[in-house]
């Protein structure tokens, strides 16, 4: 029994990661946060949903579009939130992308409505019995796709000439600039793979909890700050162990707690972290005022 | 004076209480995403008081106010070390906290609510805009107010000039969340109702807005904005449908074209400069260190 | 993230692989530059001129503006007033990374190691232009000059010592060879026989026939490699000659310079 909701766990955790390591990229190159992640996730959810469901287009396909929308709605924001909004106001494109947000919840919920929408299991009736484990198709895909967006987004950045060009911004984008590389490229090259990343999230978190709202933007977008906190800022090991974690913790709060506290003891060990160190478990820097 | 012209008074004056509380927090460079709590914080607190155990308002709301103080002191603290990023998150999170807690708390009726509070009147709330405003000016002419825009510019520069940087910033964030616990307080006696719903991310936005709309720089600037944004609703009612997306659209536009407000100085000297999200050290210092003789 | 404000309309800027004209031409000129940060003008009116092959210094206090003066010239910074020309085009203004693209490289002060990312990484980032091979046969002349780095190539950048970071950001702005390099205060807080290495490093630049425009406050060791140098003071330039013209006149450069104890190694 706890074996299987361990494993629930590290499906849910699964689903924060992606989301989680679209803000972290953002964040990396542009030492701005895209609050419009969540709703780019719900967004390519629900044209998902629609997609799936009315014109009955494999998963593959809608997982393929889920991709293309939210890597296009992030580098659309890009332009909309971050480039045209001057760099002398921290503080304006989390705003502006919250701006953002709040359209893209608003004209979601006049195109299709406010209700839940479905996403059919893949595969639906085929389960495996793995021993002390119950795993459905459903569950596989998301484990197998969100393993391998990790990984592939890993090597990414670690062997290719554009990872390295992603991380040499994220390091300092000013002197990166002067060795020649293409800066805004880069950029919205990183905006775009964040957005695929969280495009994949919403559909992955679709397919777990079988349904998504238009509401779901703002709780996927706590959710990564959750884990970003919790994993520290910028690392990409970070994201993923504090993702399985919280995953595991919130599944094993709502069955041996209840659903409230399973809220209510995240916030707390939030709260811990910030406290007392607010650079996460695997942080590079500090969100922290570093006296000196 | 009619009633429809009483509701849009008292509305009018909540909104510039609101926008007032938060520049206080933000003349010293703090960006909170969770004032809201601050309101719910303001609005159970002064509710409990009035129903439960039948305190007059007045009172209750100074209650209500002490305890928003108090929690905004303990944010304000906590905020003290974090860089904005973070303080973004941490104002969040509690806002989040805070909700969660009020839905599960049966003395205030949970995910319901509270329903029954009267008393706001248009007196009531003139005067708390006349003692706010007076207490601004006053602010801004004083040293405490050049310690606000000390701290604003360079937080780092501040604390070496002895500014007791601690209980400037804490005491700032305090009396921000003590204005906009009134400004809930006030609210929720003219609403009736009250759920821990009406306090959550929106809420909070809505107050970023009304205060940056009409220009940081300026605390009357702040309140026009917010008279602005809320009288629009009123008098274009047949928009009601699309008021998200308007206000969406509004922080998008406004960010790309004024983002200091609509009043004040096109300067960056209005939000600290260069202050980085992640971290607040400058860029990395060159590594001094002793070498032995090369091979 | 500054908007792009250049359109199509702007003279493409030289190819920076097409060899040098002529030995002597002018490759980089700047005409009554002001620029600053914020309210502080670094820079009120600087002019000065780069030809090929020559390796030319910038002297003066802190506070003078020489470093403003790089920072306007690479789009660290925009100028206020004045023009900035390279290799025959305005440039003045362009953006960081289109000017480096061309040939115009500056090694800021500070150093600045990408430092999570290794010095091979490093490297590889100011040879981003290149391909497979070429990028390979590049970093192999790097390692040659600089073999400390070699040994080191794995290792992150935030990890090396003052000296070998300072190896690595020259050998990364020559990875491909630049048609001007810009160096600002390389010997800034290294040990004397650090600060003598990296000058005997950049003579020997300067021999193969690099186009320099450094930035010291060693004046000492800056009139040593320099064939002509610029006294700036309070953001203008105050003197102006060769090498040997201002080394001549200790009284000159003591008076803009407050000292022989300035000078250092």
């Amino acid at each position: 029994m706890l074996v299987q909701q361990l494993f629930n766990g590290l499906l849910l955790g699964a689903t924060f990661c992606l989301a989680a390591l679209g803000f972290n990229l953002v964040v990396g190159a542009m030492d701005r946060l895209n609050f419009s992640l969540g709703e780019t996730a719900m967004v390519s959810a629900i044209v998902s949903s629609v997609l799936l469901n009315r014109l009955e287009m494999p998963f593959f396909v809608a997982f393929l579009a889920s991709l293309v929308i939210g890597g296009l709605l992030s580098v659309l924001v890009y332009f909309v939130s971050f480039k045209y909004v001057s760099r002398d106001y921290p503080n304006a494109s989390i705003l502006s992308s919250l701006g953002v947000g709040i359209v893209l919840t608003a004209l979601v919920i006049k195109i299709f409505g406010s209700e839940q929408q479905v996403i059919p299991d893949v595969y639906p009736g085929t389960r495996w019995d793995l021993g002390p484990i119950d795993v459905t198709a459903s569950q596989l895909v998301i484990l197998v796709l969100s393993a391998a967006l990790t990984v592939g987004l890993y090597v990414f950045l670690e062997r290719s000439r554009w990872g390295t060009a992603i991380r040499g911004v994220s390091d300092d984008v000013t002197m990166s600039g002067l060795l020649g590389v293409p800066v805004e490229r880069v950029v919205i090259l990183t905006f775009a793979l964040s957005g695929m990343l969280a495009g994949a999230a919403g559909l992955l978190t679709g397919l777990a909890f079988h349904a998504v709202s238009p509401l779901d933007g703002f709780a996927t977008t706590l959710s990564a700050l959750i884990i970003i906190v919790i994993g520290g800022l910028g690392s990409v090991k970070g994201a993923v162990v504090a993702a399985i974690a919280v995953g595991m913790v919130e599944t094993l709060s709502v069955v041996y707690l209840s659903a409230t506290m399973r809220d209510i003891v995240v916030y707390i060990v939030v709260a811990a972290f910030l406290l007392f160190r607010p650079q996460g478990l695997f942080g590079r820097n500090a969100g922290v005022l570093e006296r000196v | 004076m009619s009633a429809f012209t009483e509701a849009v008074l008292i509305q009018t004056g909540i909104n510039v209480l609101l926008a007032l509380g938060y520049w206080i927090a933000v003349s010293t460079g703090k960006y909170s995403f969770g004032h809201a709590a601050f309101m719910a914080i303001g609005a159970y607190g002064s509710s409990i008081l009035t129903l439960k155990m039948g305190w007059p308002l007045p009172l209750a709301l100074i209650a209500g106010a002490v305890v928003s103080a108090v929690a905004g002191a303990l944010v304000g603290w906590i905020a003290l070390r974090l860089s904005m990023l973070y303080l973004a998150i941490i104002t969040l999170v509690f806002s989040e906290l805070l909700i969660t807690l009020l839905n599960q708390w049966d003395y205030v009726g949970g995910g319901s609510g509270l329903l029954g509070m009267t008393g706001t009147t248009v007196t009531m709330v003139l005067i708390c805009v006349v003692l706010v405003v007076a207490y601004l000016i006053l602010l801004t002419r004083s040293r405490m107010g050049l310690a606000y825009e000390a701290i604003r510019e360079d937080e780092r520069a501040a604390m070496g000039s002895g500014v007791k940087i601690t209980l400037v910033a804490v005491g700032a964030f305090a009396t921000s969340a003590a204005v906009t616990g009134i400004a809930g307080g006030l609210a929720a006696h003219q609403q009736l109702i009250i759920n821990p719903g009406l306090y959550g991310p929106q809420q909070s936005l809505i107050i970023i807005l009304f205060c940056v709309f009409g220009g940081v720089q300026y605390f009357w600037g702040a309140a026009i904005g917010a008279i602005v944004l809320g009288l629009l609703p009123i008098y274009f009612n047949g928009l009601a449908d699309w008021y998200q997306i308007i206000y969406g659209l509004l922080f998008v536009v406004l960010m790309i074209v004024r983002p200091q407000g609509l009043i004040g100085r096109s300067r960056a000297g209005i939000f600290p400069v260069g202050l980085s999200l992640r971290r607040a050290a400058p860029e990395p210092e060159p590594r001094v260190r002793e070498e032995e003789s090369v091979g | 993230m500054e908007p792009e404000t250049r359109t199509e309309t702007r003279p493409e800027i030289r190819d920076a692989t097409r060899p040098a004209a002529t030995p002597g031409e002018v490759v980089l000129s700047v005409q009554h530059l002001k620029a600053g940060y914020g309210r502080i003008i670094g820079a009120s009116d600087i002019s000065l001129d780069v030809r090929r092959g020559e390796l030319v210094a910038m002297f003066g206090s802190n506070g003078a503006g020489k470093s403003t003066v790089l920072r306007a010239v690479s789009g660290m910074i925009k100028p206020i007033a004045g023009t900035v020309t390279f290799n025959g085009t305005d440039v003045t203004g362009r953006r960081s990374d289109v000017l480096a693209r061309a040939g115009l490289h500056h090694v800021p002060e500070g150093r600045r190691p990408l430092p999570r990312l290794t010095v091979e990484e490093n490297l590889r980032l100011g040879g981003f232009a290149l391909g497979g091979a070429e990028l390979h046969a590049a970093l192999d002349t790097v390692y040659d000059r600089f073999p400390r780095l070699r040994d080191r190539r794995e290792q992150k950048a935030g990890t090396l010592s003052g000296g070998e970071q300072q190896m690595l950001v020259i050998g990364r702005a020559i990875v491909t060879t630049p048609q001007i390099l810009l160096l600002d205060e390389p010997s800034l807080g290294l040990s004397p026989l650090l600060v003598r290495e990296v000058f005997e490093l950049i003579r020997g630049l300067a021999a193969d026939g690099l186009t320099v425009l450094l930035v010291e406050q060693n004046v000492v060791q800056g009139l040593r490699v320099a064939d002509r140098g610029y006294v700036l003071t309070t953001g203008t330039v105050t003197a102006t000659g060769t090498a040997d013209e201002l080394q001549a006149d200790p009284a000159l450069l003591r008076s803009y310079l407050g000292g022989p104890e300035r000078s250092a190694g």
